[in-house]
């Protein structure tokens, strides 16, 4: 007994020492003590209840809509209401219940399919982003009236139910910071591009309405900044919300400069509210969770080359050895050894100076005939979900194989590799390097992790843009510019091209990949006929057997566009102009081919030649300034020497 | 200097802290972002047996390929004498579904199965895998089971596993309406030439001629011994099967389909053990007398069409049944309704038709204030266990699943126990101590996370947990679940099925995310062994801290390598030895340490309470 009461002593001593060893001259209470939150949650509270309210106003308004005559004004009023108190709180109803949101709050206005069930059940969209296509499709067109009845009613119903589920919700600080910053994330993503808002274009409008409640919202903490002498930041946030207010408030969608509103606006509050979050000592996604998150809590802007976490996409481990690995990957890439005949890499599609594609129409198979796609480049490419153009495969890991056994490619199998591969010893030696926990037998997986390690290191974010946004230059050409601001805007193009990877991998989150119907043509004669590659519909997968994914291709990067041509998924278009003029002109709907369920709008982009011309330039700005090289040499001391005659292909 | 003399200090706490080793807690507490399996303590043991993706199955005559993946449902068939197995020790043959339609040239296209024979080492109950030559000539552990001559399968979720003779039916769960579907552009079965069915029992299904995806979802018999398919069941009807059970008298078939609506259909055999001829119905609760409608099986078209045939005949509407199992001691069947979020649209058409609800869907329907089960409003997030009862003929709710929260709970106050969307289902009969004791196994499949079905903050992946239940239990509810183990993130839970002594429960992990560590990102087959120790399943029950006093905190155990358990909720941060936090929990009472490296921890609570914690 005695001696246990000297423990638990010398237990509290120990812990004394600990956490002053751990935070000199810090030692503060506060650490777990609600202040700021407390106020954070009342405020969340009340405007739930307001959203209930204006979603109430809002369907009254579109019920009276009819009888009062075409009382446009009124209903027009009440949606902006009804938006502005979204938007207030709609980065906390996102972080919290996500799957919700998605579903019945403001997911994109496609349908989707029904998860783990045993049949193909289709979800009609609902939410705000339908009803602002209904909205915008009211002023001309009456006959959408009884379907946004319905959806108003539909989404009043839905405010009311979540309403009630998160009436005794008790958000913690990490949980409100990274809602903030996940907001920004999507201000700049899904805000200004427009994708928000298909039907009414406001999404500047909205960007005001999220910077108010950033700016509310952050003055309940200015006390406890104040405690540990980081009153600046407060001010600071209120400064930069304001000049964004002011930006938002001068401009139209058309004429917006989302360029400097990212740069002067998005990016610094993106920055502060982590510089908040650690003076305040709060605990980090990295202290509660062990999963990754597809981007890092520690990165300062959207554009910097550690926004990304490239562990969460691939299932190889951050170990110690993961640069062997890379290298690994590295030698296997250029290596035709892979190939069943000795004859075929995967720089034979992907060469390292095309931004890793071949520049043909479609790749060649190992005959020298044509495969039925393009090569798409491999810069980026690991930031994704979804593979192939078909989103056959989830992980980039998974992706290799397909080649490996593909009769027209590889024609091999992880067998026979691996059996070749364990005849040299340069390659055992690489392989120990890489695996040191494995030592001794090459498997299959570290043959995928290897090629996955070297793909995700095709990424350096350095192209004239991106290092424009790091702060590096504060001079960006102004075609360049402009066709940025063109690209987000008027044109369309960031609402599939999503920054800042400039693909279809979908924010704020970045956790899902998409894929959209174009309607790209077979070839260029004239009329049009839909290219029949039946896109995902035919990938394989038993679940995603249904009509809307037919013609549907993943959207890839942009990024080092220039190097990538021809373009689309059979390389049907030679140029980058002719690119411009297919989605000028609303895709293949817009064009005479017949497809209903085509995700593009059908309609004309009216973007003038200049403008086409600055999309243009500053799609070409897009290329990397690290250069990508093939290895010097590959292993050649196999014990059956004919494989050392292989050629290097770079 | 201070390093010496903390060292010093932790050499003596770590005397008094082995007395705190006998703490009485074995509950299996939940872990929301396990990586790995979850496993019962001491004195269960915890075996992997079979690796998707790694393992080798034997297609052929020196020919093997690596397993296909997708692990659902779990046969066990015993064996007896007339098997003249050399090995004293094996005790019977695994089969194992995997959940696919794909293209494979060793394997065949389609899903498939593995079938694989299981040994038990008398000294430690240990399993193993016997090698064995089958009559083919195929040598090795696991092997393919041959579907070439029944046509392809595909999509093999659950099954039959007869309690008379350990019989296994494979089910072809995902209803196929088109060759488009399994072709999948190559990628699934090549070969869509229409399929001419002959050389069967069944003289109305001979030399008809189908379009090949009609030839998939029907319920298939295999041969595990042998590896190989044995027929399809063209007289049960040909509708989206998930599960079925064999009575005690080796006639009566029940089956259960995973669809909205899905029909209870039964089947009763002429002669026992032959089920090739007998009869077919489909359950109608509100049939004067029998509930029992028969479907003319001698009809092929009725058994190709079997599910419009249930609907003008007024059959009864559930919303997704998956897996049946009967309790050998009462006679009485339990089926898992999954459930379906928002069902209305996916049975409107067919209430016109003339199907009826399940009357406590109506029940539920009206408790929801909506018009019907019908209703674009009706939800049924969480799903249910039914009981049907073959003296009264009454369906019933057996376990409502849930809880559903109209507020989402704080995760301070998250149920303990939560069960969202049970599927897999099966019985576990042991003899504990010369007492016979029977148990219900319950898998769950989470349709999704919201509505409580994971707690808020941890919206990422799903989590499926399964639970066992003392059938001696009189009308039980969640809370006299037992949870048992749970798989690791992204997988669902299947298959869960005991040996016939009793001593292991065999259970699959499905689909896991392919992140996390091997072997765990791939589908795997693992056994839970123990169930016969007296006591084990008790421990598991009794997870109370009652007997601790004098101390407001308490950790157990300590050292340890994987799971924390605490006396009550808390908030805590993990310090490191150089001081720094590398953790932060709220609202736990148990943490997962298995990520971090040897040594020692402080914990300190939001309370100010301080534990070292010894990480082995």
């Amino acid at each position: 007994m005695k001696s246990d009461s000297i423990l638990i002593f010398i237990s509290f001593l120990l812990t004394f020492v600990l956490i002053s060893a751990s935070k000199p001259n810090q030692e503060r209470k506060g650490v777990y003590v609600e202040k700021a939150i407390g106020k954070i949650n009342q405020q969340f509270q009340q405007d739930l209840q307001e959203l209930l309210i204006y979603a109430n106003a809002f369907e009254t308004s579109v019920r009276s809509f009819q009888t009062t005559g075409s009382n446009f004004g009124n209903l027009w009023a009440d949606y902006q209401n009804l938006r502005s108190e979204f938007k207030r709180i709609e980065f906390l109803l996102e972080y919290l219940d996500k799957e919700a949101f998605d579903k019945t709050m403001n997911g994109a206005p496609l349908p989707k399919l029904e998860k783990k069930v045993a049949d193909l059940n289709v979800l009609e969209p609902k939410g705000l982003q339908v009803i602002d296509e209904l909205v915008g499709e009211l002023k001309t067109d009456i006959s959408v009236y009884a379907e946004l009845v319905e959806h108003s009613q539909k989404f009043r119903k839905d405010v009311q139910k979540i309403h009630s589920y998160f009436k005794i919700r008790r958000i913690t600080d990490r949980q409100f910071l990274e809602a903030s910053r996940q907001s920004v994330v999507r201000l700049i993503t899904l805000g200004i591009t427009g994708f928000d808002t298909p039907g009414t274009a406001s999404g500047i409008r909205d960007s005001k309405s999220v910077l108010e409640s950033i700016d509310s919202y952050f003055q309940f903490y200015a006390s406890e900044l104040e405690n540990v002498n980081r009153s600046e930041f407060s001010s600071e946030l209120n400064s930069i919300c304001q000049n964004g207010i002011i930006m938002a408030e001068e401009s139209t969608f058309e004429n917006f400069d989302r360029m400097r509103f990212i740069k002067e606006v998005g990016h610094p509050i993106y920055k502060l509210i982590k510089d908040i979050h650690l003076s305040l000592d709060y605990e980090t996604i990295d202290e509660v969770s062990k999963y990754p998150l597809a981007i890092n809590f520690e990165s300062n802007s959207l554009f910097e080359e550690d926004f990304f976490n490239p562990f969460y996409y691939i299932s190889v481990p951050n170990d110690p050895s993961f640069d062997e690995v890379t290298e690994l990957g590295k030698m296997l890439f250029y290596d035709p050894v892979l190939s069943s005949n000795n004859e075929m890499s995967c720089a034979n599609c992907h060469k390292p100076e095309k931004a890793f594609t071949d520049g043909l129409k479609t790749s060649f198979a190992n005959d020298g005939s044509a495969l039925k796609r393009n090569a798409m480049t491999l810069n980026y490419s690991g930031f994704a979900t979804g593979f192939f153009h078909d989103l056959r495969t989830r992980r980039l890991e998974d992706q290799f194989e397909h080649v490996v056994l593909n009769k027209d490619e590889f024609n091999s199998s992880y067998q026979e590799i691996i059996g070749k591969l364990e005849r040299s010893e340069s390659y055992r030696q690489l392989f120990n390097d890489a695996f040191p926990a494995q030592k001794g037998k090459i498997r299959s997986n570290q043959i995928d992790y290897a090629l996955a390690a070297y793909v995700m290191k095709l990424s350096p974010f350095d192209n004239v843009v991106d290092t424009y946004f790091q702060g590096a230059t504060d001079e960006i050409p102004k075609e360049i510019k402009n066709g940025f601001n063109l690209f987000t805007g008027k044109a369309n193009c960031a609402t599939c091209h999503f920054l800042p990877l400039y693909s279809g991998l979908v924010p704020p989150l970045f956790n899902e990949s998409e894929a959209e119907v174009l309607g790209v043509p077979e070839d260029q004669e004239k009329p049009w006929s839909l290219d029949p590659d039946l896109g995902r519909l035919g990938n394989g997968k038993t679940q995603e057997v249904a009509t809307f994914y037919r013609a549907a291709f993943k959207t890839p990067t942009i990024r080092n566009i220039d190097l990538t041509g021809p373009y689309m998924h059979n390389g049907v278009f030679k140029t980058l102009e002719e690119v411009m003029d297919f989605y000028n002109e609303g895709g293949g709907a817009g064009q005479g081919i017949e497809l209903e369920h085509q995700t593009l709008a059908p309609d004309k982009l009216n973007l003038t030649q200049k403008e086409i011309q600055d999309i243009i330039t500053f799609m070409k700005s897009l290329n990397d300034n690290t250069l990508f090289k093939a290895v010097l040499e590959l292993p050649r001391d196999f014990e059956k020497n004919e494989i050392d005659n292989r050629v290097l292909l770079k | 200097m201070k390093r010496t003399l903390l060292s010093v200090f932790m050499g003596l706490l770590t005397i008094s802290l082995a007395a705190q080793n006998d703490f009485p807690s074995r509950v299996v507490e939940v872990d929301w972002e396990a990586t790995e399996v979850v496993v019962p303590p001491s004195p269960f043991q915890y075996q992997i047996l079979f690796i998707g993706g790694e393992d080798m199955v034997q297609t052929g005559v020196n020919e093997e390929v690596p397993a296909k993946q997708w692990h659902d449902f779990i046969g066990f068939t015993e064996v007896t004498a007339d098997d003249c197995v050399d090995d004293p020790n094996a005790i019977g043959w695994i089969s194992v579904n995997h959940e696919r339609i794909l293209a494979d040239d060793k394997i065949g296209d389609g899903g498939g199965m593995t079938a694989f024979l299981l040994g038990r080492q008398p000294s430690n109950d240990e399993l193993y895998v016997i090698p064995q030559e089958l009559t083919d000539g195929r040598k090795g552990a696991f092997f393919n089971v041959d579907f070439s001559n029944v046509g392809e399968t595909g999509m093999n979720c659950g099954g039959i596993n007869s309690i008379v003779d350990g019989r296994i039916w494979t089910a072809e769960e995902w209803f196929r309406s088109s060759n488009e579907s399994i072709w999948a552009d190559g990628n699934g079965v090549r070969d869509t030439t229409d399929y001419t069915i002959k050389y069967t029992e069944f003289e109305m299904a001979n030399f008809e001629t189908i379009p090949k995806y009609q030839n998939f979802n029907w319920m298939v018999e295999i041969d595990p011994r042998a590896a190989k398919a044995v027929r399809k069941q063209y007289n049960w009807g040909r509708q989206p099967f998930e599960g079925g059970t064999i009575a005690a008298d080796n006639k009566t078939v029940y089956l259960g389909a995973d669809a909205t609506p899905g029909f209870f259909t039964k089947f009763v055999a002429d002669t026992e053990g032959d089920f090739t001829v007998g009869t077919t119905y489909v359950y109608k609760h509100d049939e004067a007398g029998d509930p029992w409608v028969e479907i003319n099986n001698d009809d092929f078209s009725k058994m190709l069409n079997f599910k419009a045939e249930a609907v003008s005949e007024g059959a009864t509407m559930f919303n997704r049944l998956e897996w049946i199992t009967i309790d050998k001691n009462t006679g009485k069947v339990y089926m898992t309704e999954t459930g379906r979020d928002n069902p209305g649209g996916n049975w409107e058409d067919e209430l016109a038709d003339g199907a009826v609800f399940a009357p406590h869907h109506i029940q539920r329907a009206t408790d929801q204030g909506v018009s019907g089960p019908d209703d674009p409003d009706y939800w049924d997030y969480y799903g249910r266990i039914l009981e049907f009862d073959p003296a009264t003929g009454d369906v019933t709710i057996f376990v409502e699943a849930g809880p559903y929260f109209t507020s989402s709970p704080p995760l301070a106050d998250y149920p303990a126990k939560h069960l969202s969307n049970p599927d897999g289902l099966n019985m576990l009969y042991v003899n504990v101590a010369g007492e016979d004791k029977t148990y219900m196994l319950i898998n769950e499949d989470l349709n999704g996370t919201s509505f409580g079905r994971t707690p808020l903050e941890y919206p990422d992946d799903r989590m499926c947990e399964m639970y066992i239940l003392d059938m001696e239990v009189e009308n039980p509810t969640i809370d006299d679940l037992i949870r048992l183990t749970q798989t690791p993130r992204g997988a669902e839970i299947t298959g869960a099925c005991a040996t016939t002594d009793g001593k292991s429960v065999l259970v699959n992990s499905q689909h896991p995310d392919s992140a996390n560590p091997f072997p765990y990102n791939n589908s795997l087959t693992f056994a839970i062994t123990g169930f016969d120790d007296s006591g084990a399943i008790e421990t598991l029950s009794n997870p109370d801290f009652d007997d601790i006093s004098g101390d407001d905190f308490v950790i157990y155990p300590n050292p340890t390598e994987r799971i924390v358990y605490f006396n009550k909720v808390v908030d805590l941060a993990i310090y490191d030895i150089s001081g720094k936090r590398i953790a932060v929990y709220r609202d736990v009472k148990s943490i997962d340490i298995s990520g971090l490296s040897q040594g020692t921890y402080l914990l300190k609570t939001n309370e100010g309470t301080a534990k070292k914690l010894l990480v082995k």
